[in-house]
């Protein structure tokens, strides 16, 4: 008869703790980082051009419509020219240039593929920093046997 | 007091309006500075606030410290303060035109 225990005395194997893309992104990239990377920096921008015309631009757009509409009912100096509300947009883009922007990198953290590029850079970067850091430490060997006396001849008692 | 200068083309202190497609806009008689201090008229005259003579420069505080308060509201921050003021105030003069007796 097969040993019913013969299950339990297996060792389990211990299954090698996967780090998901995002805590990698969470823990090893700044924000410097993503905006430093051409392709995560434009998402960053375009993500940010949307949120303000989304979440902040109406609001403006609210503001300036009753100033103008106050103004143009008695027929004032103020706001004269714009008959309809369409110089509305000059506004809401100078303000876009002048905020500093507020980028949001948990839509990287929600969608890490996105960031796949950023990775990619980052590797190349540590790569080219080892080699870099190599290519010094050959150069300071070189330096320092070039400085060395040349040839001392030491008398080990023969 | 605003001095009234005939100024025949538009100079750096006279940007000309925004051209709305209704209506045409009137050349600038005086400079950007004297129109700052100009007062805000509307169809009953000159405005006033609190028995006190509204020119523009105080609406354009107004504007600009509202136009604050949104953005500290949605915690956004300005780079460039004083520029910032400058557009402002440029896009208010841009879309306004000058009192009335500019143009007698």
């Amino acid at each position: 008869m097969p040993c019913i225990r013969k299950k339990r005395k297996q060792k389990r194997v211990k299954e090698p703790e996967t780090i998901s893309f995002e805590t990698v992104l969470r823990e090893t990239c700044t924000l410097t980082d993503f905006l430093n990377c051409d392709k995560t920096r434009v998402i960053l921008e375009q993500n940010w051009f949307f949120e303000f015309t989304r979440k902040y631009a109406p609001q403006i757009e609210e503001f300036y419509e009753n100033e103008r509409k106050y103004f143009r009912e008695s027929n004032a100096t103020l706001f004269y020219y714009d008959t309809c509300g369409s110089f509305v947009s000059h506004l809401t883009t100078m303000l876009f240039s002048h905020v500093e922007p507020k980028y949001d990198l948990e839509f990287f953290y929600n969608n890490p593929n996105l960031a796949k590029p950023l990775i990619e850079k980052m590797e190349n970067i540590k790569h080219e920093k080892e080699l870099e850091h190599k290519r010094l430490i050959q150069e300071n060997y070189k330096i320092h046997q070039e400085t060395q006396e040349p040839n001392i001849k030491i008398n080990w008692g023969k | 007091m605003t001095t009234i200068i005939n100024m025949s083309s538009t100079t750096i202190y006279s940007l000309p309006p925004y051209q709305p497609y209704n209506l045409t806009v009137r050349k600038r008689q005086i400079t950007f500075y004297d129109w700052l201090d100009s007062p805000v008229e509307d169809i009953g005259g000159i405005i006033k606030d609190n028995n006190k003579i509204l020119i523009h420069s105080d609406y354009i505080k107004y504007f600009h410290s509202c136009i604050n308060d949104i953005l500290t509201t949605n915690k956004l921050q300005i780079h460039k303060k004083k520029e910032f003021k400058n557009e402002l105030a440029t896009f208010i003069y841009k879309t306004s035109d000058e009192p009335e007796k500019c143009h007698v």
